[in-house]
């Protein structure tokens, strides 16, 4: 196991929690591949920088906050993935009622040719052993 | 002349679907990391092969086939993954009626010191899109 590796993985993750939670679309946006896949259990595939920036901008008008609890981390040269429990609140901005969400996610990383980390392919479901 | 390691991906998870397809319990354990991880998207997740052979001894009670279409393959020397649409389908022993699902997944692969691929994480969930 690459300890370094691993430690380079979680903090690309880190680095994409915190701009998500910033509700920051071009923080985000630049943490991607040009290849992302975003697999999201309630929502058709989306598949490159575009399509992906258009579902955050929607996502954030409920001022997301994600946490995450890390299962399963492995990482080689070039590629390595974080897979672990995701927990959600927002706010809904019509009534400014408590939005919760929570379920599985995995997040696979690839470094590009200037050495960074990049978020490519990205899937979460809802699985019944995590709850809110 | 050697493979490139999605190819060899490719060939690990064909021999995965060969094992699933032919209900064959231990050809299909013998594609497993050790430290698999298989987060489905209908029950609790299962680590490690002991759980995992659990669950499919379970499954296979239906005799199910699957099927699948490439949505996206990466790999590099170590660590390599597919993602895609499946669709299951089996016969329920107690009254013969035709069992069926489909959905999304991801199977990441990771290669071992012997130089064998092996499926170490699979998450599915069932978005709105497939149309396999």
């Amino acid at each position: 196991m690459n300890n370094k590796l691993i430690e380079e993985i979680r903090g690309a993750l880190n680095e994409w929690l915190k701009a998500f939670n910033s509700n920051n679309v071009e923080s985000v946006i630049n943490l991607y591949d040009p290849e992302i896949v975003f697999a999201n259990q309630s929502n058709p595939i989306a598949i490159g920088i575009p399509s992906v920036k258009a579902g955050l901008v929607k996502s954030f008008a409920v001022k997301p906050q994600l946490s995450f609890e890390e299962e399963q981390i492995i990482a080689v040269n070039g590629l390595g993935y974080a897979a672990g429990k995701y927990k959600m609140t927002g706010t809904n901005p019509q009534d400014g009622s408590l939005i919760k969400g929570a379920g599985r996610v995995v997040a696979i990383f690839r470094k590009n040719t200037d050495g960074e980390w990049k978020l490519v392919f990205d899937m979460d479901n809802r699985p019944p052993d995590v709850t809110l | 002349m050697s493979k490139s390691p999605i190819e060899e991906v490719r060939n690990a998870l064909n021999q995965w679907f060969d094992a699933f397809n032919n209900n064959d319990i231990e050809a299909l354990m013998a594609v497993y990391d050790p430290e698999i991880v298989y987060a489905n998207s209908a029950k609790p997740i299962e680590i490690g092969i002991p759980t995992v052979k659990a669950g499919f001894i379970n499954s296979f009670a239906i005799q199910p086939k699957v099927f699948f279409k490439e949505e996206q393959a990466i790999a590099v020397d170590g660590l390599g993954y597919l993602a895609g649409q499946f669709r299951v389908t089996g016969t329920n022993p107690e009254d013969g009626s035709k069992v069926e699902e489909s959905g999304r997944v991801v199977v990441i692969f990771r290669k071992n010191d012997a130089g064998e691929w092996k499926l170490v994480f699979d998450m599915d969930n069932r978005p709105p899109d497939v149309t396999i």
